[in-house]
């Protein structure tokens, strides 16, 4: 041994926090301070996964520390053996043998059959696993030396004795002497060698606590409940060499060893060795790919571009500059294949659309979004539907020449579409040659409050409580307890202590694994050599194990496949369209500048419609006012943190104020630059930059960027950490634009916007794609409201609002909604007579299955007649809870009785639940429809209140109207509806009351948060500044009902109530008149006998805002 | 079947067994260390750690299982918050 190695050791055992619960420190930590302690070398060995491993080795080369890649394996027995990749092939069989161990078990218990590890070992180094774990240390332990030996001989002979080795472990555990002795000894008579091992679970001793609650939370217990299963002490942590070396001074060839193995790793580095390839588009036998791209895209060009049309040339000029970067770039084989796909999704749709009208209703299977749009080569290919030459889109964002990743071309689709499409591309590729891409949720504060809160088993109310109520952004939890009523004081007391700095620890730490909305990648080569696969949560779905950026790191081309739910509701839409009018409509052809369409967008009136109807879209819609496609493009984009932060928004509107009384008086408009060098850029958006290929741009423009520092600038754009990323560009951006004799200080104002797009923005390609769509579903509502309001339903959970809110949008738009009916509803809504009918499949304990059942039954035996007709052909899944739920809403009301009448014929039909047989309701009498003598009892009917009750309680949502309509005479007198707001000045103190539709806390507000409050008459915009949520902040989130009392503001069009006073709404304690006297079984809620009552009630049964942020 | 004991439960005088014993180590003139008023320690034949109970009242212990002159083998621990020795039977 090498004196310099003496002190020298490399940790080939380490569980970062991508081991899901058995590490608590990230990569990154782990790398640094393996850094601090002089480590040469460093194996990631993650539980099953190589989750981490592409971030880990891309960030150890900058520190210059040796990354070795591996993976913990549990075997079907329960142990554990790390594998080390020493080769390409090593590595290769690590990914295979992992996708074995997820696919070939139980999803949440991925296990390896040593059979398998036996056969595909080539190129791995093994070792034998932990003291608690290993194979060799267990069977030690559990079956004694002679079965160890012959373990580990079996081992040897298997492996072979340059690969397996020994792993000996002193983390300070009682037995740990006695054991590495006996596998010193074990190794010697063997003939194997023996290696040092830290089995390393953080970086820090102190994190020894976070690494407890996350074993007991693994296990699904306390912290007193996990001793068993908890590590014995604190010596887990990554050490200091020297602590390493004394510790192994009796055997210092087992740290030797490390080293060794470290050499011979380093003939695999994953940031170089992965070998993947695109698969060959069709048609790559017959020409070469460039050739068939250019033939494809020259022969659409006449169809999208006549020779008379005005885009001609610059489209011609365009194709040409665009099939010039493809070719420098060699991805015409990714466009090809891409294009491959397209016809697959238009066959998809074709299936999936068969028989129904909507397939003469001219739609695309999907639509592109983000800055794929803005190539001719996608519009062409059919990738894209907006014309990037009339639109004037710029390519930068998406293709330049110094491009250092594959472009993104991300395409929507409608949900069932896609599900199709997904399924189709597995089978044209092959199971092995695709994967989806996952993604990491990570623990925030909520979540850590709640899971460690129970760990430490505080009362689980109080958890509950902090976690509804603290802020979800908050950096300290011990600020946000002290600002919790009952809960000043606590960040000191014995655990809670414990949970605020707990809390701290675990941010930001990879949860579980998760599938990324819509990326897949396809692979030439087996993708399961490449990275390993797993099962998703959803059936049928299996992911690789790395996320977006680690698949960008490794140049996979991902392809986007997003469901969006409004396409899925426009292709409902136009069915039922169709199936009213004859024929479905051409979305391509309506018109699209229809004054009376852009009236109702201009005034707020937007609720269900794509993209612009949030809160903040409707506030920002009354002050921009759009008119057209392009200002449509811009109201999807600006209301986005990029432009907010960036200090864009108020300039665009005073901006567009000052250009529309120019036009009206017949001046031309030249809006305020920063520096003349960013007019040409920034002039269609009035001087400010509102889209991400902006910010490009400009950089080019007022910093003189070449293509590569802005196509690097794009790059960090996207990732996490964006922000500290682009501000990394200052000091370029700085010496650019002063070689350009721009002043420093216009230099860093302008930098500042620039950094803003760290945050979310979007490019323009994306805003004017959504745009298009939002002018569409605005398009399909005002004309066809039934069929719009039916298919919006449908197709929840969608967009910005609860159903209950958009049941009453479709109310103030003059949309009758009629309650479910036994006899006339459809599985899901419909159109009927003009009005919605809500479907079976809506009622509570009704599932999609007992509603088709149900329909199919009576479409083939005919409308069920009475109680008895009903039970006896309901299908025998249909519970007696679900037959009680839709009475309650009024579902059996044909039947001519009340529904208290009709619930209690349920009740002698119907045995109690103690007494169920089988089948979901026991039937007590079975065929014959014989009298009971209680049958015929009278019973009232339910009040209007009672009515709305269960409403809520079986649906959801109210189809009669607004909770408060019912109580409003017990309500202060001088509150303010939301319709007369308009009609108070400035600046008067108003009250108003309503249900909480909707809870906003955005980043970009500095603590501000936002109330969406809905009255009978409409919905109020409530500003609570952070001193009045600081004083009412449970009543701000928590209360459903709340009463505001503040002074009214207007601006540019837009009416707020700034809040001075937030409460629940108790109502004043008249009685309202109530006849009724008994009290219904426990299935239902008590009957109130006054306005407070009901509210109370309500307050349990009403629907929980949408909250953000 | 088994008579009553005649002597009656007296839970009061449960205690532990074997409780750490607080005790005192010392460097004698030679450079050995003996644990006070027991004797010297001639060999350390293991030491580890325990980390236990941090939320509620933190337990972190030093160990060591030694032999004494004489052949005895006595269990110390050092608490790692106090400072403090203990002896325990092994």
């Amino acid at each position: 041994m090498v004196l310099a190695d003496a002190l020298m050791y490399a940790e080939l055992h380490c569980h970062s926090a991508y081991s899901f619960l058995d590490g608590a420190s990230p990569p990154d930590a782990l790398l640094a301070e393996a850094h601090r302690h002089g480590y040469p070398a460093l194996a990631l060995t993650d539980r099953n996964g190589i989750y981490g491993s592409l971030a880990f080795a891309h960030a150890a080369k900058p520190l210059g520390i040796q990354a070795i890649t591996g993976a913990a394996v549990t075997l079907t027995d329960g142990s554990e053996l790390i594998l080390l990749a020493e080769t390409p092939q090593g590595y290769t069989n690590l990914c295979r043998l992992l996708t074995t161990t997820h696919l070939g078990a139980e999803r949440l218990d991925p296990r390896l059959p040593h059979t398998e590890l036996e056969e595909r070992h080539d190129g791995l180094i093994i070792l034998s696993g932990s003291r608690r774990d290993g194979l060799l240390p267990l069977t030690l332990e559990n079956d004694g030396l002679s079965a160890a030996r012959k373990l580990a001989e079996r081992c040897k002979a298997v492996f072979g004795a340059d690969r397996f080795f020994v792993e000996i472990q002193r983390n300070r555990v009682r037995g740990d002497v006695a054991l590495t002795s006996a596998l010193i000894s074990l190794a010697n008579d063997v003939g194997l060698s023996a290696v040092a091992t830290g089995s390393v679970h953080y970086h820090a001793r102190e994190l020894h606590r976070l690494h407890d609650v996350m074993v007991a939370l693994r296990h699904r217990t306390t912290l007193d409940g996990s001793h068993r299963v908890r590590n014995p002490n604190s010596e887990f942590y990554l050490r200091p060499l020297e602590e390493v070396i004394a510790l192994f001074r009796d055997c210092p060839d087992a740290v030797a060893t490390t080293l060794v193995i470290a050499e011979r790793c380093r003939a695999f580095d994953l940031t170089r060795d992965l070998g993947y390839t695109f698969p060959d588009f069709r048609g790559a036998d017959r020409a070469p790919a460039p050739q068939a791209l250019a033939e494809l895209c020259r022969a659409r060009l006449d169809d999208r571009y006549p020779e008379d049309s005005l885009y001609r040339e610059p489209a011609v000029r365009r194709l040409e500059a665009e099939l010039v970067l493809i070719e420098h770039h060699e991805l015409s084989g990714f466009f090809l294949v891409y294009h491959d796909l397209f016809d697959l999704a238009r066959d998809v749709a074709t299936d999936v659309r068969r028989g129904s009208r909507r397939a003469s209703g001219n739609l695309l299977p999907g639509r592109g979004r983000g800055s794929s749009v803005s190539s001719i080569v996608c519009y062409l290919l059919g990738l894209s539907h907006i014309d990037p030459i009339a639109n004037k889109l710029f390519l930068g964002r998406f293709l330049c020449e110094t491009l250092a990743s594959v472009p993104d071309i991300d395409l929507d689709f409608p949900r069932e579409i896609r599900e199709e499409l997904i399924r189709r591309v597995y089978t044209r590729y092959g199971a092995e040659h695709v994967g989806l891409v996952c993604s990491f949720p990570t623990y925030r504060l909520r979540s850590a409050v709640r899971e460690i809160g129970k760990a430490l088993d505080l009362p689980l109310g109080e958890i509950e409580l902090v976690a509804k109520l603290a802020d979800g952004r908050a950096d300290e939890l011990p600020e946000e307890l002290e600002h919790l009523p009952g809960f000043a004081g606590r960040k000191d007391a014995p655990l809670w202590r414990d949970l605020c700095t707990l809390a701290h620890e675990i941010r930001g730490l990879p949860r579980h694994v998760s599938q990324h909305p819509g990326g897949m990648v396809i692979s030439s080569r087996p993708l399961v050599e490449l990275v390993p696969l797993e099962r998703a949560a959803m059936e049928d779905r299996v992911v690789c194990q790395w996320d977006k950026d680690s698949c960008d790191d490794a140049r996979f081309i991902k392809i986007d496949f997003l469901a969006l739910g409004m396409l899925s509701l426009v292709e409902e839409c136009i069915e039922l369209i169709a199936r009213h009018t004859g024929s479905p409509p051409d979305l391509s052809r309506i018109d699209f500048e229809d004054p009376a369409i852009y009236d109702r967008i201009c005034a707020g009136d937007t609720i269900g419609l794509f993209q612009i109807e949030s809160r903040a879209q409707i506030q920002m819609i009354r002050r921009s006012r759009p008119r057209n496609l392009e200002d449509l493009a811009v109201e999807v984009a600006i209301v986005r943190p990029g432009p907010i932060v960036g200090g864009a928004v108020n300039p665009y509107v005073r901006r567009r104020e000052e250009q529309r009384r120019a036009h009206a008086a017949g001046r031309a408009y030249e809006p305020p630059v920063d520096h003349p060098l960013l007019r040409d850029c920034l002039a269609e958006t009035l001087g400010v930059i509102l889209y991400q290929d902006q910010v490009l741009q400009v950089c080019q423009a007022l910093a003189g960027f070449t293509t590569g520092q802005a196509e690097a600038l794009r790059r960090a754009m996207s990732r996490r950490r964006s922000h500290d990323l682009m501000a990394g560009f200052w000091d370029e951006f700085r010496q650019g634009a002063q070689a350009r004799g721009v002043p420093e200080a216009t230099a860093e104002k302008v930098f500042a916007q620039v950094i803003a797009f760290s945050e979310f923005g979007f490019p323009k390609s994306h805003a004017a794609a959504f745009g298009l769509l939002a002018y569409q579903s605005a398009w399909l509502r005002h004309y066809h409201p039934v069929e719009y309001y039916v298919a919006l339903f449908n197709n929840q959970p969608m967009g910005f609002y609860s159903i209950d809110a958009l049941g009453r949008d479709a109310l103030r738009n003059g949309i009758d909604m009629k309650l479910p009916d036994l006899n006339r509803s459809d599985v899901w809504c419909t159109v009927e007579d003009r009005s919605l009918r809500i479907g079976l499949g809506f009622v509570r304990h009704w599932s999609e299955e007992t509603a088709t059942a149900t329909v199919t039954e009576r479409e083939s035996h005919g409308p069920f007649k009475s109680v008895g007709d009903f039970i006896r052909r309901a299908p025998p899944a249909l519970k007696r809870t679900a037959i009680e739920a839709l009475m309650w809403v009024g579902g059996c009301d044909g039947f001519g009785l009340t529904r208290r009448e009709l619930l209690w014929q349920v009740g002698l039909w119907l045995p109690p639940k103690a007494q169920r047989s089988g089948d979901g309701r026991g039937r007590r009498q079975l065929e014959l429809a014989l009298n009971h003598p209680h049958e015929h009892l009278r019973f009232r009917g339910l009040a209007a209140h009672e009515q709305l009750l269960a409403e809520y309680a079986t649906l959801g949502f109210s189809a009669s109207g607004h909770p408060l309509s019912l109580v409003r005479n017990a309500l202060p007198a001088d509150l303010t509806l939301n319709r007369d707001l308009e009609c108070l000045k400035a600046g008067v103190k108003c009250q108003v009351a309503g249900l909480v539709v909707a809870r906003q806390r955005p980043e970009t507000a500095k603590g501000t948060v936002f109330l969406l409050v809905e009255d009978e008459t409409g919905m109020t915009n409530v500003i609570v500044r952070t001193d009045v949520y600081d004083r009412y902040r449970a009543a701000v989130r928590g209360e459903p009902f709340v009463l505001v009392t503040g002074k009214l503001a207007k601006d540019d069009g837009t009416v707020n109530v700034l809040a001075e006073k937030v409460e629940g709404l108790q109502g004043e304690m008249r009685n309202v008149k109530c006849e009724i006297e008994c009290q219904p079984d426990d299935f239902a809620f008590r009957i109130p006998h006054s306005a407070f009552s009901f509210l109370k009630a309500m307050r349990r049964v009403a629907p929980d805002s949408k909250d953000w942020g | 079947m088994v008579a009553p004991a005649r002597t009656p439960l007296r839970t009061d005088r449960l205690r532990a067994v074997n409780a750490p014993k607080p005790v005192a180590l010392e460097w004698d003139a030679s450079g050995v260390l003996s644990v006070s008023k027991v004797g010297k320690i001639e060999a350390i034949l293991e030491t580890w750690r325990i980390d236990d109970e941090w939320w509620r009242q933190p337990i972190a212990r030093a160990y060591m299982e030694v032999m004494l002159e004489g052949g005895k083998r006595l269990v110390l621990f050092q608490d790692l918050i106090t400072g403090e020795w203990f002896s325990q039977m092994p």
